[in-house]
This record gives C-alpha cells, sequence and structure tokens, in this order.
C-alpha cells in the first residue's frame, strides 16, 4: 500500500481497512498542539509542515540539552514519552535543520532505537538519500540521472545543479550544510519574563497546584524586580502528564509585580474554569507576555496605613479591575474613554481598555471640574441607537410642541436649541447620510428631560425631516 | 463532674462580648435634614426606587447626585463602580454618557462601569468594590437575588468600609430589604429660564425632583423637593405664604378701623 493509491485498488488488497476523509486542518491543529506540548524540552518549537504529509515538529534545543543529561538523554527520553502517547515516532538531533530533517525522515541505515545523532555534518549528509534534503519531486530527477545519495551531488558543481534542478536545489543543499543560515519560526513568541516548575509526582489537586502557581509567581516577579518591570499579561500553561496543555490568561490593568496579587487572580480563574486535571500536571510554566515599566514604590513618608484609607491609590484601584475583569471578563469591566469628535455618541463612550484613549486627557481636565462643565450639556443617559420620534415642529428650525416616543405621548414645556452638529465630512462612512443634526434639549410639563435631534436641515438636506431621542435627563 | 459556665468564670470576657455587640448594632446615622441643604446619606445601603417607568433617568441622576454629597473632600476622590447587568430591560434608556457625569458631580476617571452578565455576578462585583472601599452604584432592576440576605450583605459590606452603595430597583418592584433608606423618585418642573426661545418656550432651569423618603431605619416618612444647583442638592423651602406664623399674619383688625 502506498500513498496515493486509489481506495478501491487499497480495499481490494486489505478488505478490512479503516477509512477516514482527509481532514488536513484537523491535522494541522493536531500538531500544532503536539508542538506545544513539545515545548517541555525547550521554549522553540514549531509545527513543521514536512513533504511527506504534515508530520514533524522542530524542536531547537540549543542551550536546553544539558538540563536532561546530555542529547542521547533528551532523545531517548522524548521519543519515549511521544511513544507513550501511542504514536511512531523517529528523530534526529543535527546542527542544522535541513539535515536533522532528513536524518529523521530518511535515514541511510535505521538505528534500533529510533533516533540519530549527527556529530559529523558532512559525513552524515552524504550518507542521506536526496530525498532527504526537502527539494519534493526534483529527488525522482536526480535518481533518474543516478543521483541516489546526496554525496554524489555534493561534489557537482553548482552553476550545473541550479540550471538542470533549478535553485532551490543548491538552496536546500546549503542549507543542509550550515552554509546558509536558516531560522525556525517557533510557535511560541520569544517571552524574556518566564518562570516553570517541573513535578515528579503531578499535581492531582486544585489546590496543589494553587500553591504551585503562586511559587511560579514568586520567581517570575523576582525576575521581574530585578529588571524594573511589571507584568501586562500572562499566560499560564498547565501541562498535563498526558499530553493536553490547558492555557489561562490574565491580563491587569496596570504593571503588576505582587506575586500574591497574580496567584489570586489565576486563584479565581481556575476556580471558575473547571479544568480537567486528568492524570495529573507535571509541568507549570508562566509566561509573561506582555510587560510595563515599574519601578519601585514608596509605602508612605509616615507609614501609617490609615491616613491613606479613606482614599484608594491607584494601585489598589488598578488590583480592584484586575479582579472584576478575572471573574466578569475583560470586555465587561470599562472605563470612561473620549475620542477628538463632536459626533456625540464618538466623542464619549466606555471602553474595555486598561488605558483608553482620552483618559489622560480627562484625568489633566479634572483637576478643575469648571473644565468639564464648559463641555456642551449633554444628557445622562444616551441611548446606543437614536430612536425615532413621531414630532411636529411649530416653525422649520424650532423644538417640536410634543413628541411621540415609545408609545408615549409627551408635551414639551421647555426647551433650548438648536444646537446644530454637522456630520464629519471628512470620514467616508459619514458620506453615506451625510444629514445635519439639530439637538434640542427639552423638559416635558412632568419635568422629565430629553434630548432630541431633527435629521437634516429643511430645504438642503431633506423635506421631511426624521425626529429622534438620542438621550434622557 | 460539671464545670463552671465559662461567662461567669471572668468578667472580661463578657466585657468583650459586650462590645462586641455593640460595635454591630451602632445606630446608623439617619439622613439628616439641616437648614437649606445638607440632605446627607450615611454609610451603608440605600435604595432609589422611580415612581414611574418614564422617572428612572431622574431617579438615576439622584443616586449619581447623593453619591458623592456631602462627603469629605479625600472621600470625593474614591473611585465609583457602576454595576449594572448587561442587557437589562431597566437598561433601555442607554448607558451613562460621560461627559454629562461631571454636571453631577462625579468625575468620569473614577468611574468604573460594569457590566456583568447576571444578577449574581452584580451583587458579586458590587460587594467587591465595597470591599476595596470604594462608593458604588447598582442597578439592580427586578431581581428575585436581591434579597434580604443579599442586601444585608451589601449593607454590611458598605458599613464596615465606611462607603455608600446606591440601588437602583424596577419601579414595581416591593420585595422587602435590608436598606436603611429607599427613595421614591420623580421628575418635577424646573423652574423657567428668563428667555425665551424662538417659538415662545423657555429654556430650562436647574433640575428639580420629589424625593419621598419612603421608608427609614428609626424615622419617619418624610417628602421632599430638592433642586440640583451649583453642583449640590438644595432643599426648597415652601413658599413664605404658606409658613406664616399667626404673629407675623397681617392686623386685619386694624384695617377694619
Amino acid at each position: 500500500m502506498r500513498r496515493g493509491q486509489a481506495l478501491a485498488d487499497a480495499k481490494a488488497l486489505e478488505p478490512g481497512l479503516r477509512i477516514a476523509p482527509f481532514a488536513p486542518d484537523a491535522d494541522r491543529r493536531l500538531l500544532g498542539a503536539f508542538a506545544r506540548w513539545c515545548g517541555r524540552w525547550s521554549p522553540w518549537t514549531a509545527p513543521d509542515p514536512g513533504e511527506p504529509g504534515e508530520d514533524g515538529v522542530m524542536v531547537d534545543i540549543t542551550g536546553c540539552a544539558h538540563l536532561f543529561g546530555g542529547e542521547d538523554a533528551l532523545i531517548t527520553a522524548a521519543l519515549k514519552a511521544v511513544r507513550g502517547q501511542g504514536l511512531t515516532a523517529h528523530g534526529a538531533i543535527a546542527p542544522t535543520i535541513g539535515l536533522a530533517w532528513g536524518l529523521a525522515r530518511f535515514p541511510a541505515r535505521r538505528s534500533s532505537s529510533g533516533w540519530l545523532i549527527a556529530h559529523d555534518v558532512s559525513a552524515s549528509l552524504h550518507a542521506l538519500p536526496v530525498e532527504g534534503l526537502r527539494i519534493g519531486d526534483t529527488a525522482a530527477r536526480l535518481r533518474r540521472f543516478g543521483l541516489k545519495r546526496v554525496g554524489d551531488i555534493a561534489g557537482l558543481p553548482r552553476a550545473n545543479l541550479a540550471r538542470r534542478f533549478g535553485p532551490d536545489l543548491v538552496r536546500r543543499l546549503d542549507q543542509a550544510r550550515g552554509q546558509e543560515d536558516e531560522t525556525l519560526n517557533p510557535l511560541q513568541p520569544k517571552t524574556p519574563f518566564r518562570a516553570r516548575m517541573r513535578f515528579a509526582d503531578a499535581l492531582l489537586l486544585l489546590e496543589g497546584i494553587k500553591q504551585a502557581v503562586r511559587e511560579t509567581a514568586d520567581t517570575l516577579c523576582a525576575h521581574l524586580e530585578s529588571e524594573g518591570r511589571g507584568l501586562r499579561r500572562v499566560e499560564l500553561n498547565l501541562f498535563r502528564v498526558d499530553g493536553k496543555i490547558h492555557l489561562l490568561i490574565i491580563g491587569t490593568a496596570a504593571p503588576a509585580r505582587d506575586a500574591a496579587h497574580i496567584a489570586r487572580l489565576f486563584n479565581e480563574k481556575l476556580d471558575r474554569a473547571e479544568i480537567d486535571i486528568g492524570f495529573g500536571i507535571d509541568v507549570i510554566e508562566l509566561n509573561a507576555t506582555a510587560t510595563g515599566a515599574l519601578s519601585g514604590r514608596q509605602s508612605g513618608l509616615t507609614g501609617d496605613a490609615r491616613l491613606n484609607d479613606s482614599r484608594l491609590d491607584t494601585e489598589d484601584f488598578a488590583r480592584l479591575t484586575d479582579r472584576l475583569s478575572v471573574r466578569l471578563g475583560e470586555t465587561r469591566v470599562k472605563r470612561a474613554a473620549r475620542r477628538d469628535s463632536h459626533i456625540p455618541e464618538r466623542a464619549a463612550g466606555w471602553s474595555g481598555e486598561a488605558n483608553p484613549p482620552g483618559s489622560a486627557l480627562m484625568v489633566r481636565e479634572a483637576g478643575g471640574q469648571q473644565a468639564f462643565l464648559l463641555t456642551p450639556e449633554r444628557p445622562l443617559l444616551i441611548l446606543a441607537r437614536p430612536e425615532p420620534a413621531e414630532a411636529v415642529a411649530e416653525i422649520p428650525d424650532g423644538p417640536p410642541r410634543s413628541f411621540v416616543w415609545r408609545r408615549t405621548r409627551h408635551q414639551v414645556r421647555q426647551a433650548e436649541g438648536p444646537e446644530r452638529l454637522a456630520p464629519e465630512w471628512w470620514r467616508p462612512e459619514s458620506r453615506a447620510s451625510p444629514k445635519t443634526r439639530d439637538y434640542f434639549r427639552i423638559e416635558t410639563i412632568e419635568g422629565r428631560r430629553f434630548w432630541l435631534y431633527r435629521d437634516g436641515l429643511y430645504g438642503p438636506e431633506t423635506r421631511n425631516p426624521q425626529w429622534f431621542v438620542h438621550g434622557a435627563s | 463532674m460539671p464545670t463552671a459556665p465559662r461567662v461567669l468564670r471572668g468578667r472580661p470576657q463578657l466585657e468583650e462580648l459586650r462590645r462586641q455587640i455593640q460595635a454591630i448594632e451602632t445606630p446608623t446615622p439617619l439622613p439628616v435634614l439641616a437648614g437649606q441643604d445638607a440632605l446627607v446619606l450615611g454609610a451603608g445601603l440605600h435604595e432609589v426606587c422611580p415612581a414611574s417607568y418614564l422617572d428612572t433617568p431622574a431617579a438615576l441622576a439622584f443616586q449619581i447626585g447623593m453619591l458623592g454629597h456631602g462627603l469629605a473632600e479625600q472621600d470625593q476622590l474614591r473611585p465609583v463602580i457602576w454595576v449594572r447587568s448587561a442587557g437589562h430591560r431597566a437598561h433601555d434608556f442607554g448607558r451613562p454618557y460621560p461627559l454629562a457625569l461631571a454636571r453631577w458631580g462625579l468625575a468620569p476617571e473614577r468611574v468604573l462601569l460594569v457590566e456583568a452578565r447576571d444578577a449574581s455576578d452584580v451583587l458579586w462585583a458590587m460587594e467587591e468594590g465595597l470591599n476595596a472601599g470604594a462608593l458604588v452604584i447598582g442597578e439592580i432592576g427586578a431581581s428575585a437575588r436581591y434579597d434580604l440576605t443579599a442586601s444585608r450583605r451589601l449593607h454590611r459590606s458598605a458599613h464596615t468600609a465606611k462607603a455608600r452603595v446606591l440601588v437602583l430597583r424596577c419601579h414595581q418592584d416591593i420585595q422587602p430589604s435590608a436598606a436603611l433608606t429607599r427613595w421614591r423618585l420623580s421628575a418635577l418642573p424646573s423652574p423657567d429660564r428668563p428667555w425665551r426661545g424662538a417659538t415662545g418656550l423657555p429654556g430650562l432651569g436647574a433640575p428639580r425632583f420629589c424625593a419621598v423618603l419612603e421608608r427609614v431605619r428609626g424615622g419617619p416618612p418624610k417628602t421632599f423637593e430638592i433642586e440640583w444647583k451649583n453642583a449640590a442638592f438644595h432643599v426648597l423651602e415652601p413658599a413664605k405664604m404658606a409658613r406664616r406664623t399667626a404673629q407675623s399674619a397681617p392686623q386685619f383688625d386694624r384695617l377694619a378701623v
């Protein structure tokens, strides 16, 4: 049986064949997860879309092997763990990506252990079949010329090879030799701040995991402190014994470096995530994916906490924000945001970001609340989408005497306006309905306040303008 | 062989218990009325109900105004947690508009708007905010989760943190609660501005409310007519005519002569 064989032929050969549709996406997902799992040997791993099927994982073990007792011990342990998951695996360690790829797939001679280590690049490379060069169909053409091993083409003039078989062959050859640079594109972005803890016995209880997270956070925070950084976003990876990885992410409103606080946020997540521990967690890893500058803080001149008691300082405020957003979701905890616009719904709103646009502007203005009073009168509540109202004005540019909104008639007793807001002509999307709005603040005979606008000017823009209610009180 | 009860063995324990009980039973200050303004709420849970559906914005305005009203300078800088449950029908007047908050005495950068998924998350977020020492506005609506137990919890947290929590309830909601006060709010027509617009309609004066103190722990119900002016609530005095005493009344007998 071989690749590319017709299904009917294959079934004729083996009647008991199990058939499953080809699912490349699922394969790729599985390979990605597998590559992440391989992060236990080195942080630099990537799925390798190798030519015969997508079946490889590349691990850059530079500087990692000694942690596992040398390259022999590392690859033995790795292949044992992979085979323990019920997979067939071959491996190779080589100084270049190209050579390792070839040795793992097309070894000149299969060793009994299933792995090879290339100590001598040229000897290993020359013994390799030409298929091991990652050149696809070119390998078959080379074989037609009787060039079966890499050693056969290594001595040929490069210009001739490039002319006959394309520049790809020469490039691959150089990469395998290490004459051309090739880098691995790792699955995980490089994170300078990382702490991990490995356990001889897998953790089976949530309490144990929480304790381990706390201790890992201590390590991470100590590292951050020496660099003067604070956490903005942290990933917690829980490596399960059977190869699954649970990923939990938290973000903080301000750079934080308090291990107890970080651990508390993760405890909240762990309590609610209902993760399946399975047969246990054997590696815990904290990655600081985003950090911010955080210098040391003075706790106060007097050292008396009660003096600052009534007023929350910004750190406490940030912690409260973190706790709320971890439990409720980051998009549900919002701060006021201001944008540079005069269209009311665009000028101000609520944003889930930690430092929403315009927040600095607002803090500056808040120094004197007078600055806010200079902003035009706006209603306390604003509708997400202005709602149409039935209204007729006595004079074209005037306020309505009464209007119907949500099936209730309101009699207008007081009115102020119009406040004329022209559309933002410099925005492409506002060109679709370029209507000027005339806003009126009105109060009904009961004393209820509404914010109405007439969409479009009489005459130049519309004949029959529509009224909208945009806010209340 | 029976041993003597522990309480009798030493006075100090008894004193300690008395002290603890007294701490629990500390009388809470009533909302006091002194002079022209100073309608001040004590630390703890307060409820505001609109008199009708359309009075909901007015009730919210009252709530925001009262939140920091009469607080000491340093307490006014506390953060404010505004909790609402996302998509609740009580919110169909829209979201608070940051640019308008300052007019009601609330700096928008101090506000953290929390849009929780359900009622239990709303209560949790309110309590978390109180425990951190923030002032809290909660839009409860009509929720069965907000009962005597839940409101007592909120009140205890607020009382301990010396913070205020103001809860907006639905106008139809009549469930009992452990709040210190309950206010029933409706809008009142505001005074006319002296000038008139093109159609002859006068301008809008300072907003006025009718705040009925329906329920107050340890006090009688009372009705206030209040006005929001110069970033504070002022209690409107009834007109002078109605406050005449017998002495100040005109001497009709002399006129008759």
